[in-house]
């Protein structure tokens, strides 16, 4: 018995082993070809995502929410406290809703003086997250809305509160969205009411770091941060969320949108984006567009300033 | 007998595929939606570990590739390297295993560690070296601790919950109950 089964390996293993070699070359070439065109690769990974996650959504709804209830139900033993909290909280927030409902009626007065009319581009789309990247070495969730409801890449989605992410990755029925708190996401803020440029840079953590702000004296804790809509990444005046400072001394966002419980997603319609379709592609200022290739030193300083 | 013998290795297939697919449909859920500090363990990658030291011919290189590569495409991993990696692991695990005189599960489990190890090592290194962005050293490396901490727990649990021994152990118990 035990010679012929070794007799058997004599044949077996160096197929064996060569099996396994090729295997690994092939899935090491997949990698390199992954790091040279990685769009391509991408487009194959958001293809086959958007053929399976689907089919287990049936499956993956019930069970998301039958965990979501089991925390809910531990979370009524702080029933107690929490309703102590919120009844302070809404004591605040009376005092804001007058607050806020004046300035709503002088703003609705303003709009109409000036004639303006709020930008009717941005509709939305709702969508469901059906599943979340499943790595905690990246932040991103995956929404049930894909290039059938017309989702371009690049358009921005929300939550109620504030923005959440940008669209990475559009399969048929599905779409990503990379979340703000992705070591990948780099969104161009505003910081008012200073009006400091910044950037918003995701490092995993659940307070992204602010980061390029021109004159860091000028902002403080508490200011509201938006987006900036530099570079036709994402449409300007979308909520991110209040400056705060870490006890490290490092300037970074607390989101406004519930990162805790991402569950309905609006994603923007924005038309306006810059497309980029191949690896090479850059997103430039129109102006240049417009104006001989090299520009000159004078309007340089000038796109300096702008930001 | 042979017959039997190979249904039970593609039973044990069916077994690893079904839990790859369950451990991987678990990972997708959305319940966490906040980055986390810490990295939790890689069960996939114990269990492939555990079952190339006790029952190699379960997990043959194709299957893990496989099995992977689907992890590296739905978790957002660049492709293939991950898989290519464990496959590497688990072959020079198997290869350890088979020249071992005296195993117990201790020894299975530093060796399996050791494997780990070299895993993220290479992953990190081979990430700089093609100017990948790597993930965050504390996430990555608490989650190398973790799943070498776990490793004993996904071996207890199969060998008593799913009962996947040795074949020896198999042999010895079948041969102990014919006798």
């Amino acid at each position: 018995m035990a010679r012929t089964n070794s007799q058997q390996d004599d044949y077996v293993t160096p197929i064996k082993r060569l099996v396994t070699a090729v295997l690994v070359l092939v899935l090491l070439a997949l990698f390199v070809i992954w790091r040279i065109d990685s769009p391509r690769v991408e487009r194959f990974r958001a293809q086959m995502i958007d053929q399976f996650v689907p089919s287990f959504e049936w499956a993956m709804a019930p069970v998301t929410g039958m965990v979501n209830l089991a925390r809910d139900f531990r979370s009524y033993q702080a029933l107690y406290e929490q309703n102590q909290e919120l009844r302070r909280e809404l004591q605040q927030m009376k005092s804001w809703r007058e607050a806020a409902l004046q300035l709503e009626q002088e703003n609705a007065r303003l709009l109409d003086l000036n004639k303006l009319r709020l930008d009717p581009k941005l509709t939305h789309v709702s969508g469901i997250v059906i599943a979340d990247s499943g790595s905690p070495f990246r932040q991103s969730v995956l929404l049930n809305v894909g290039k059938r409801d017309g989702i371009q890449d690049g358009w921005a989605a929300m939550d109620g509160l504030g923005l959440v992410g940008r669209i990475s990755g559009v399969g048929e029925k599905t779409s990503r969205v990379i979340l703000l708190t992705d070591t990948y996401s780099q969104i161009p803020v505003v910081i008012q009411p200073s009006g400091q440029r910044a950037l918003v840079i995701g490092d995993n953590t659940a307070a992204p770091p602010v980061d390029f702000i021109e004159d860091p004296d000028q902002v403080r804790a508490g200011d509201r941060i938006v987006t900036s809509g530099d570079g036709g990444i994402l449409p300007a005046g979308l909520i991110v969320g209040q400056l705060a400072v870490d006890p490290n001394g490092r300037l970074r966002v607390r989101l406004s949108a519930d990162y805790e419980r991402l569950e309905f997603l609006r994603v923007l319609r924005d038309y306006g984006t810059v497309r980029i379709d191949a690896a090479g592609d850059l997103i430039i200022p129109e102006t240049l567009f417009a104006n001989p290739p090299i520009p000159s030193p004078s309007e340089v300083t000038q796109e300096g300033s702008d930001g | 007998m042979a017959e039997r013998q190979t249904s039970g290795v593609w039973k044990l297939r069916l077994l690893f595929v079904s839990m790859a697919l369950a451990l991987l449909f678990i990972r997708l859920l959305p319940l966490q939606t906040l980055p986390s500090a810490f990295g939790g363990p890689d069960i996939m990658l114990a269990l492939i570990f555990y079952l190339s030291l006790q029952r190699p011919e379960a997990v043959p290189s194709l299957l893990i590739g496989a099995a992977i590569l689907l992890e590296d495409l739905f978790l957002q991993r660049p492709p293939g390297l991950m898989a290519a990696l464990v496959i590497l692991g688990s072959a020079w695990l198997k290869l350890a295993a088979s020249h071992a005189q005296d195993r117990n599960w201790i020894k299975d489990w530093w060796m399996s560690a050791l494997a780990m190890i070299g895993i993220t090592v290479v992953m990190r290194v081979i990430l700089t070296v093609a100017l990948v962005p790597r993930p965050p050293a504390l996430l990555h490396y608490s989650q190398l601790v973790a799943t070498i901490i776990v490793f004993p727990i996904v071996a207890f649990f199969a060998y008593y919950v799913l009962h996947i021994r040795p074949e020896t152990a198999i042999d010895r118990d079948k041969s102990r109950g014919l006798s």
